[in-house]
C-alpha cells in the first residue's frame, strides 16, 4: 500500500530555479517599495491640498479687496447699467401650487451658482460699458 | 463722446492706494502659492511615473514566473 502511494508521487522540474526565486523576491521588494513610497505620496498630496486651500483663501481675499477698492472710489452717475432680467442671487423660487396656495421655497445657492451669477453680472456691466 | 474725469479726495485716494497695494501683495502671495502647487504636482507626477515603471517591472517578473511554472522541464 505504502509502496503504491510512493509510486503516485510526481515531481515537476522547474527551469532556472534561482532566477525564479530571485524574481519572486524582487517582485515582493518592489511592491513593498511602492507601499513605502505611497506614504510619501500621501504627504505630498496633503501639502498640495493645504496649498490649494491657501490659494482659495488668497483669491477670496483679493475678491473682497477689489470690492473694497470699488467702494472707495467715488460713485458717479455714469454707472454701468445692469440688465433688469439679470438677478444676482435668486433666493426664492416658487416651487409648486398646493390648493391654490403658492409655496415659496428658499433655494440654497451653491458656491458655483453664486460665482456664475457674479460672472454674468460682471459680463453685463462690461457690455454696458461698451 | 469724451468721458468726464473723476476726482478723488486726497485722503480717500491714499486709502485707494493702500488697498491697491494690498491687492498687489495678495496677488504676489497667490502666485507663490500657485508655484508651490505646481512643484507639488510635478513631484506627484514623477512619483506616479516611477510607480508605473515599477509596476511594469513587476509585471515582467511575474510573467517570467508564470512561464517558468507552467513550462516544466519534464512531466
Amino acid at each position: 500500500m505504502i509502496k503504491k502511494e510512493k509510486e503516485n508521487i510526481y515531481f515537476v522540474g522547474l527551469e532556472e530555479p534561482s532566477r525564479l526565486r530571485k524574481s519572486l523576491l524582487e517582485s515582493t521588494r518592489d511592491v513593498v517599495d511602492i507601499l513605502k513610497k505611497f506614504e510619501g505620496f500621501k504627504s505630498i498630496r496633503n501639502q498640495k491640498t493645504n496649498e490649494i486651500e491657501k490659494l482659495k483663501s488668497d483669491l477670496r481675499e483679493i475678491s473682497k479687496l477689489i470690492v473694497k477698492l470699488k467702494s472707495e472710489l467715488p460713485k458717479t452717475k455714469i454707472s454701468a447699467k445692469v440688465h433688469g432680467d439679470t438677478k444676482l442671487f435668486k433666493r426664492k423660487q416658487v416651487a409648486e401650487k398646493e390648493g391654490g396656495k403658492e409655496i415659496v421655497k428658499k433655494v440654497e445657492m451653491t458656491e458655483l451658482d453664486k460665482l456664475d451669477a457674479e460672472l454674468s453680472a460682471i459680463e453685463n456691466k462690461l457690455k454696458s460699458l461698451g | 463722446m469724451e468721458e468726464a474725469s473723476v476726482f478723488v479726495k486726497i485722503d480717500e485716494y491714499k486709502g485707494v492706494l493702500g488697498i491697491a497695494g494690498m491687492i498687489k501683495n495678495k496677488l504676489e502671495e497667490a502666485k507663490k502659492t500657485l508655484g508651490k502647487i505646481n512643484d507639488l504636482k510635478s513631484e506627484e507626477d514623477s512619483e506616479l511615473e516611477s510607480w508605473s515603471n515599477t509596476l511594469n517591472d513587476i509585471e515582467k517578473k511575474i510573467e517570467f514566473i508564470d512561464k517558468a511554472l507552467f513550462k516544466p522541464e519534464t512531466l
